[in-house]
C-alpha cells in the first residue's frame, strides 16, 4: 500500500474511531436538513426550484464542512507530528493522505445530507438526475474547501488560524463577483469566473452536470494541494 | 534491514553547527563526530542546546550555520529516503492515542519501509505484548515511553537519537529501558539527566553548556589514548595525512575530519608534526569517565 493510502486509511479510521467522522455526519446531515426546510421549501415553488435553491446554498454549508474536516484532521494529527517529519515519506504523500481520508468523509457528509432532498424524490417530485448533480456539485465544493483548509494550516503553525486563512481565501474567491463590478471590463469576467460557488455551481444545482464548472473546481483544488504540499514541506524544517 | 552507510564513513558528523532562535543563540559552532557503533551520551543543563541538536540531526531543523551528516546522507537534502536509517524519540514520544499499540507500530513500520513483522518483532523487543491490543490515550507514562522508543526502532535503523528517554519512568522501567539499549546494536546517541544510566548505557560523553560542546570525553580514552582536535589551515598536508606519516594508518582513529584518537605515546610527536604543518590544534584531551567525573563536571544535581 502507497505511504498516501496507508495515511488516508489511518486518519480515516482516527476519523471513526474518535467519534469525529459521525459528529460531522450528524451535524452536516442535520443543518443540510434544517436549511432544506427552512429556506428551500416552499409551497408556492416546483420541486427543481426548490432542490436548486438548496443544492445552490448547501455548497456554501460544504464548503465550510470541508474547511472543518481539514482543521480535525490536522489538529488529530499534531501530536505525533514528528512522526512523518522523521519518516522516509515527502509531504505530498502526506496532504494526499489526509485529503484522501476527508474526500472519502465528505462523500459521506453528501450522502448523510440527501435524506430529505430523497424524500422530496420518494414524493415523487424532481429526478434522481437532479440529486446526483446536486451532490457532485456539493462534493467539489466540500473537497475544494478541505484542500484551502488543508493548504491554510500547512502555511501557519496554529491550526486553527491556518482554517480561518483558509476560509478567508474562500470567501475572497466567492466575493470576487461583487469586486468585478467595480473593475474595468477585461477583469470583469475573470473575476466573476473566479466564485468557485456562485460561478460553477450553478449548472450542478439545477442539475446539470457540466465538465468544465468540475475542471474548474478540481483545479483550484489541486492548486491548494500543491501549496499545502509546499507549506508543509518548510514546515519539516519549523522549529 | 536499510542499506548500510558508506563504508568507513562516521555515523554522525556535525562540523561547527550553529543555531539561532532570532537573535538567541541555542548552539554555537558545535563540531564532533560519532563512529559507527559509538554510544554518545550528551549531557547538558536545561537550555544547553541538546534538544536543538537532536532535532538537527534528525532533520527536523536546519542549522544555522554549520554541516551535519547522518547515516552517509545530508538531512536536508530533498530526498527523504535516508530517514529509513534514522530512528528518533523526541521528548513527547509522536503517538496516536487513538489506535492500539499493535496497530501504530504496524502503521509506523509500513512508513518507514519495515518488514510485515518489524512490529511483532519490536512488540516482543520492547516487551509490550501484554498491552499489544490497548489504545495508546489509555496507557501509563512508562507504557507510552516504550512505545515511543519502538517507533524509534521498528524499522531498524542504524542511527538512534533519543531525546530524554527515561524522564518520567520509574527505576524497574528504567532499568528495562537500560537493558533494551545495551541490546540494540546501532549508533546511539541519546540526551539524558540521569547520570548513574548515562554511565551505564554510553561509552562516550559530549557536554553541552550554553549552546558550546565543552567536554568530549570517552569511558575508555583512559586505556585507547587521547582526543585530538585540530583546526586545519588551509594549505598544507591534510591533518589525516600528516597522522598517517607520523603514526602509520592503524595506530589512530579518524573521529571525523578534525578529530582523532591517538595513542598516548605518539602525542608529543604528532602534536608537533601538526603546528609545524600550520594547524591549530584545538584540544587535546585525556580524562578519565567515571560517573564521578560527571558528577563532578555538573554537581550534585543532576543537569
Amino acid at each position: 500500500m502507497s505511504a498516501a493510502r496507508r495515511i488516508a486509511a489511518r486518519e480515516l479510521g482516527a476519523l471513526h474511531r474518535t467519534g469525529a467522522l459521525w459528529a460531522f455526519l450528524g451535524t452536516l446531515g442535520l443543518v443540510q436538513g434544517l436549511h432544506l426546510l427552512a429556506f428551500a421549501v416552499d409551497e408556492r415553488r416546483t420541486s427543481e426550484r426548490a432542490l436548486a435553491i438548496f443544492f445552490h446554498h448547501g455548497a456554501y454549508v460544504m464548503e465550510a464542512a470541508g474547511l472543518v474536516l481539514a482543521l480535525t484532521l490536522v489538529v488529530m494529527g499534531t501530536p505525533a507530528d514528528m512522526l512523518w517529519r522523521t519518516a522516509p515519506i515527502r509531504a505530498h504523500q502526506r496532504i494526499a493522505g489526509r485529503f484522501i481520508a476527508g474526500a472519502v468523509a465528505t462523500g459521506l457528509g453528501v450522502l448523510a445530507s440527501m435524506h430529505l432532498a430523497a424524500l422530496v424524490l420518494w414524493s415523487g417530485y424532481g429526478s434522481v438526475g437532479h440529486l446526483v448533480a446536486g451532490g457532485v456539485g456539493w462534493f467539489l465544493a466540500g473537497v475544494l474547501g478541505l484542500a484551502l483548509g488543508l493548504a491554510g494550516t500547512a502555511f501557519l503553525r496554529r491550526p486553527l488560524a491556518g482554517a480561518i486563512a483558509g476560509g478567508c481565501l474562500l470567501v475572497a474567491l466567492e466575493l470576487m463577483p461583487m469586486v468585478a463590478d467595480r473593475v474595468r471590463p477585461g477583469w470583469r469576467a475573470v473575476l466573476t469566473e473566479a466564485a468557485p460557488v456562485w460561478a460553477h455551481n450553478d449548472a450542478f444545482r439545477r442539475g446539470i452536470l457540466d465538465l468544465s464548472d468540475a475542471v474548474f473546481l478540481l483545479g483550484l483544488t489541486y492548486a491548494a494541494l500543491v501549496a499545502a504540499s509546499v507549506g508543509q514541506e518548510d514546515r519539516r524544517w519549523a522549529p | 534491514m536499510p542499506p548500510p552507510s558508506p563504508d568507513g564513513a562516521p555515523a554522525i558528523v556535525v562540523a561547527g553547527v550553529s543555531r539561532f532562535y532570532a537573535a538567541q543563540p541555542a548552539l554555537r559552532g558545535v563540531s564532533f563526530g560519532v563512529a559507527p557503533g559509538e554510544r554518545v551520551a550528551l549531557l547538558g543543563r536545561n537550555g544547553a542546546g541538546k534538544t536543538t541538536l537532536l532535532r538537527i540531526l534528525a532533520g527536523v531543523l536546519d542549522p544555522s550555520a554549520g554541516r551535519v551528516q547522518i547515516a552517509g546522507a545530508d538531512p536536508s537534502e530533498p530526498d527523504p529516503g535516508w530517514r529509513a536509517r534514522l530512528g528518533f524519540l523526541p521528548e513527547q514520544p509522536p503517538l496516536h492515542d487513538d489506535m492500539s499499540v499493535a496497530a501504530y507500530l504496524e502503521y509506523v513500520a509500513e512508513l518507514r519501509g519495515a518488514d510485515a513483522a518489524a512490529a511483532e518483532r519490536v512488540i516482543a523487543q520492547c516487551e509490550l505484548g501484554s498491552h499489544a491490543g490497548r489504545r495508546i490515550g489509555t496507557l501509563s507514562h512508562g507504557f507510552r515511553q516504550r512505545v515511543g522508543l519502538a517507533q524509534a526502532i521498528v524499522h531498524q535503523p542504524q542511527v538512534l537519537l533519543l531525546d530524554e528517554p527515561a524522564a518520567g519512568l520509574d527505576p524497574a522501567q528504567t532499568a528495562a529501558l537500560r537493558t533494551l539499549l545495551q541490546s540494540l546494536e546501532l549508533t546511539l546517541l541519546l540526551s539524558s539527566h540521569l547520570l548513574s544510566e548515562v554511565a551505564r548505557i554510553a561509552t562516550r560523553y559530549l557536554v553541552l553548556e550554553e549552546g558550546r560542546l565543552v567536554r568530549d570525553f570517552g569511558a575508555s580514552d583512559e586505556q585507547e589514548g587521547v582526543r585530538l582536535r585540530v583546526e586545519p589551515a588551509s594549505g598544507g598536508p591534510a591533518p589525516h595525512r600528516i597522522l598517517v606519516d607520523v603514526v602509520g594508518t592503524t595506530s589512530f582513529e579518524a573521529i571525523d575530519e578534525c578529530t582523532f584518537r591517538i595513542a598516548t605515546g605518539d602525542r608529543a610527536a604528532v602534536c608537533r608534526a601538526l603546528i609545524a604543518a600550520g594547524h591549530e590544534l584545538v584540544a587535546l584531551e585525556r580524562p578519565t569517565s567515571t560517573l564521578s567525573e560527571l558528577e563532578a563536571i555538573f554537581g550534585e544535581a543532576a543537569p
